[in-house]
């Protein structure tokens, strides 16, 4: 397997994680408002309504846990990088929210059978 | 709920906090934290136990944020002994462990990181603090479980790793498991050490009548002596066989003793509870920290308190540096050390013995009649050496005794031949049971320990005997503080020779013992007859 053939790999899996993360948020009852949005500082996987509440959401895919399971990737460092990103999100968008909370939502998607859905709400 | 208690106990000097450690498995940024004022090797306990659960095969939550407290929060913890403690609590919040299971239950114990349990030293104090909270179970590195067993009403779970005891807990059969290697490194070398002391008996010791019944006054009371005589005069020959005439120590006493040496990490594996009144010599180079307690990071108990309940023995008293000297006031006046540090206070108890012993001068030969030898001290030395007996600590001394060397026509002894450690100590024994019966409910056991006040109230001399000892006082030979250590002298003068209140004879004999004055010979024949 060539480097850009895993690369391409991680991406799809990235990609999935993260459609089924937004359709496992929706079914809560929140919206989406913004996909992969970038700015110079970095990415957010998923910008949503909850409520009056912004959630800035990480989504985090594995297909294994040898190194380490999807939830430990999500450092204090990551969480705090998220919440300036909240805030470039915040002055972008004329939004004004009542509050901004910070989620994670942890995927394991094993060989075989369904993958595991982890949310975990305001993490920072 | 995600949350549950498992207790172990915090050791400061020789009392225990019960501590709760509690740990909650929530969701969060993955992570463990430790909190409630852990040190260094103690925080390094989040690593030990994540690693000993994964090694064991059972599951660290690893996608949930572990916050483990140690409550109390504001007292500071040390020590290693933690880490089973905080492996249970997190196991049961993760739910692999009934919560139930750990109620009433102490966890005592150092994981590896293959999940073995490997000794502590503290054992006994910390299983004799759960018994005073009312717990009923406690685990305990298997290499310990005698020593833990040896607090009444405890059942304790030997273990040899982190899986036995989580199968115990779960009720489930306990596999087995490598045993771990005890604490304490045995020693390389074995020499005959104590068993030496078990060899020597009073009857090797010809002549010396005058210093052999101030050291039978003084191993029936508790008093404390000093022997001072030129070198070679015997003075070590008869200390160490002081402890040869003390009777063996009373369950309490022993538990007590047993509790310091597992403090002091001086507790053997195969070691049963400790008997016999301890020895301890320490060379007269010894630190502070080594004589009367303290050293960096945990306070441990000193040779002071290691002779508790026996005999500390400071061969060549003068040579002691002036600090140790000095720190000795507070354990010689009150039979306790308290060591403070910024932000905790250890308390060892002392009551041991304290024999002392001197040379005239620094060379040894001052006053020595052997004609060979003169001593070469100028008076400036002498008086120097001197000083350094004299002052605060010789008025904590109950006992003072000249030895003069044996000379050759005084081997025949004045009362027929010298008695066996087994006689005089069955004297001091009898004596011993006198005073027990006489302080029964007292937080004391000897004429040595009694406090003054208590003594002039409840047990006071005779009214002539008292006139005795307050002439002296008027006379400036005597200080308050020498006037209460001739009460007890007189008591323990009185118990040995089995009179009901000391009188004006017993007084005699006291003051004598105490000024350094020769004993009369009526005395002495009294004794022997």
């Amino acid at each position: 397997m060539t480097g850009s053939a895993a690369a391409a790999i991680r991406q799809a899996l990235g990609a999935y994680g993260e459609s089924l993360a937004a359709r496992h948020l929706v079914a809560q009852g929140m919206v989406v408002l913004d996909r992969n949005w970038r700015c110079d500082a970095g990415e957010i996987d998923l910008v949503l309504r909850d409520g009056d509440v912004l959630v800035v959401c990480e989504v985090k895919t594995r297909s294994g846990v040898g190194c380490g399971t999807p939830q430990e990737a999500v450092t204090d460092i990551k969480v705090a990088r998220l919440r300036r990103l909240a805030a470039r999100w915040l002055a972008d968008h004329s939004v004004h929210p009542r509050d901004v909370r910070i989620d994670m939502v942890a995927i394991l998607r094993p060989r075989r059978g369904a993958s595991l859905v982890d949310h975990v709400r305001g993490i920072g | 709920m995600s949350f549950a208690t498992a207790h172990t106990i915090s050791l400061q000097g020789a009392s225990g906090h019960l501590i709760d450690v509690q740990a909650d498995v929530s969701p969060g940024v993955v992570g463990t934290t430790l909190v409630g004022r852990p040190d260094v090797s103690l925080n390094e306990s989040r690593d030990r136990c994540r690693m000993a659960i994964i090694n064991s095969d059972f599951d660290w939550p690893s996608t949930r944020r572990v916050t483990i407290l140690l409550s109390p929060a504001d007292l500071a913890k040390r020590g290693t002994h933690f880490d089973l403690a905080i492996a249970t609590s997190v196991l049961a919040a993760a739910g692999q462990v009934p919560r139930e299971a750990l109620e009433r239950t102490v966890f005592i114990g150092e994981l590896t990181l293959s999940g073995g349990l490997r000794s502590v030293t503290g054992v006994l104090p910390m299983v004799l603090a759960a018994a005073a909270r009312g717990l009923e179970r406690v685990f305990v590195p298997e290499p310990q479980a005698a020593e833990a067993a040896m607090v009444p009403g405890m059942s304790v779970f030997g273990m040899r790793s982190l899986g036995q005891v989580v199968a115990e807990l779960r009720g489930e059969e306990v596999p087995m498991a490598a045993p771990v290697a005890p604490m304490s490194g045995s020693l390389l070398l074995s020499w005959r050490g104590d068993e030496r002391l078990d060899e020597l008996d009073m009857a090797d010791l010809h002549g010396m009548t005058d210093p052999r019944y101030a050291v039978e006054v003084a191993a029936a009371g508790g008093h404390h002596l000093l022997l001072s005589g030129p070198k070679g005069a015997g003075k070590t020959t008869l200390a160490e066989r002081i402890p040869g005439l003390l009777p063996d120590l009373s369950s309490e006493e022993s538990l007590e003793l047993t509790a310091i040496h597992s403090l002091a990490g001086a507790l053997e594996p195969g070691d049963s509870m400790l008997t016999r009144p301890p020895f301890s010599a320490p060379h007269h180079d010894a630190s502070k920290a080594s004589l009367i307690g303290g050293g960096t990071g945990r306070v441990r108990p000193g040779e002071i308190s290691r002779a508790h309940c026996g005999v500390l023995f400071l061969d060549e008293f003068p040579l002691f540096r002036t600090d140790v000297i000095e720190a000795l006031r507070q354990p010689l006046e009150n039979g306790e050390v308290t060591i403070a540090r910024g932000d905790e206070s250890a308390t060892f108890p002392a009551r041991g013995m304290v024999v002392m012993a001197c040379n005239p001068c620094p060379c040894g030969d001052y006053h020595s009649q052997a004609s060979q030898s003169r001593c070469t001290c100028s008076e400036l030395k002498r008086r120097d050496y001197r000083q350094r007996v004299t002052g605060p600590i010789s008025d904590r001394i109950d006992i003072v005794r000249h030895v003069v060397p044996v000379r050759p026509h005084d081997q025949s002894d004045l009362f027929g031949v010298p008695e066996s450690s087994a006689t005089v100590r069955a004297r001091v024994e009898r004596a011993r049971l006198r005073q027990e019966a006489r302080y029964v409910g007292c937080s004391w056991r000897l004429n040595g320990q009694a406090p003054g006040p208590m003594l002039s109230d409840a047990w006071p001399l005779t009214d002539e005997a008292r006139s005795k000892v307050d002439g002296e006082i008027y006379g400036g030979r005597l200080t308050r503080r020498g006037a209460v250590r001739v009460h007890r002298l007189a008591w323990t003068v009185a118990d040995l020779a089995e009179v009901d209140r000391p009188g004006l004879a017993e007084v005699d004999v006291a003051l004598r013992l105490r000024s350094g004055e020769p004993l009369l010979l009526t005395t002495l024949e009294r004794r022997a007859g």
